[in-house]
């Protein structure tokens, strides 16, 4: 049985809504609501401050929130959200390939990117040049029926 | 203020689960997931944010602040140690925490040069006294105590949710709710002496 003095102080904290109360003492609440007319005066003045407390967090909304303030609020949370989060999470990508790039990036030497760009770009210079010495236009001029003729056909005709 | 989000229904374990594979995608970088998250539970923050903070502007940095965190740690959740509400309110509280340490500037009120209507304007101004008055009774709470009324009596947390969400015991819930709720029996009342407990 709850006592009225346990009663007082749930009431204190969590006003004359028994919903809000810990689960496992509303049945005890209830019958001693049922049975004291001390519990009942209680639950009378915390139902009054319930009110007084419901108004004040409206008056505090409405002064907040006029206008449909809160519709444009939110619309400027989303997009201010989604600009934000393109740009990379700090120590990984923000890419498709998510926890597994980060997991490769937190173990990769920072040097092996730039190694793997210079050997990149000295193979297309070579490539380039073999390219150009190979295929290079040679003195006799074709005719016009010759020039019309699909490139890669020429180059392996010639 | 429409700002309706999700709220701890019978459906919550379902949604928990959903929660959780939305933050394990958005972990992986799935910004469709993530947008759910913000269409979700972006109303939740800013309510939250807006209960707590001192304006609303500072509530609106905070809900977008809070929300670009859990992007960025959405690795870091584990839906086996917590809810995702209860992660995000946290997150929620401890900015407007922070924002209500920093020193600011005392901002005008949002209606600081409206109109005042010829008709019944006498009615108007004793309205708006009253409103002022009960929107002020919030203001002077401490920051512990609005955040423990708003997480119990406007998210509809228990006791516990509320104590996990602040990182506090739930007789600490308990205190911060019944120190709020008598000093709003002082400030909203006029027969009131204190606590539920006087009578």
């Amino acid at each position: 049985m709850m006592t009225l003095r346990r009663f007082r102080t749930l009431a204190d904290s969590y006003g004359a809504d028994l919903q809000r109360w810990p689960e496992s003492l509303r049945r005890q609440a209830r019958d001693l609501l049922d049975s004291s007319a001390e519990a009942q005066a209680v639950m009378s003045r915390a139902r009054e401050l319930d009110a007084a407390l419901a108004a004040a967090t409206d008056a505090r909304d409405a002064r907040l929130w006029s206008g449909g303030s809160s519709d444009a609020a939110l619309h400027r949370l989303r997009q201010n959200v989604s600009t934000r989060t393109r740009r990379p999470r700090p120590g990984g990508e923000a890419t498709l390939a998510g926890n597994d790039a980060r997991a490769v990036s937190r173990h990769r030497p920072r040097h092996v990117g730039w190694v793997g760009f210079a050997t990149a770009a000295g193979l297309a210079v070579v490539a380039g040049l073999t390219l150009g010495i190979l295929y290079s236009p040679t003195a006799q001029q074709p005719d016009l029926t010759a020039l019309l003729q699909p490139a890669p056909l020429q180059l392996l005709t010639d | 203020m429409d700002l309706e989000g999700e709220t701890n229904g019978p459906d919550s374990r379902t949604d928990d689960a959903c929660d959780a594979e939305l933050l394990a995608r958005s972990a992986s970088g799935d910004r469709r997931a993530f947008d759910r998250i913000v269409a979700r539970y972006g109303p939740v923050a800013l309510r939250l944010a807006a209960r707590i903070a001192p304006d609303r502007h500072s509530a609106e940095d905070i809900a977008q602040e809070a929300m670009v965190r859990i992007w960025h740690r959405a690795a870091d959740f584990d839906a086996h140690r917590a809810r995702f509400t209860t992660w995000l309110y946290r997150i929620v509280v401890n900015l407007c925490i922070d924002v209500r340490r920093r020193p600011r500037p005392v901002p005008l009120p949002e209606d600081f040069d409206a109109a005042d209507p010829a008709a019944g304007a006498h009615e108007t101004l004793e309205h708006d006294e009253r409103r002022a008055a009960l929107a002020s009774a919030m203001d002077d709470l401490t920051d512990g105590q609005r955040a423990a009324l708003t997480l119990v009596y406007d998210e509809g947390l228990s006791g516990a949710e509320a104590a996990a969400a602040l990182g506090v015991s739930t007789k600490a819930v308990e205190r911060l709710l019944a120190r709020a709720r008598a000093h709003l029996r002082r400030r909203l009342l006029a027969d009131g002496d204190g606590a539920e407990s006087s009578t």
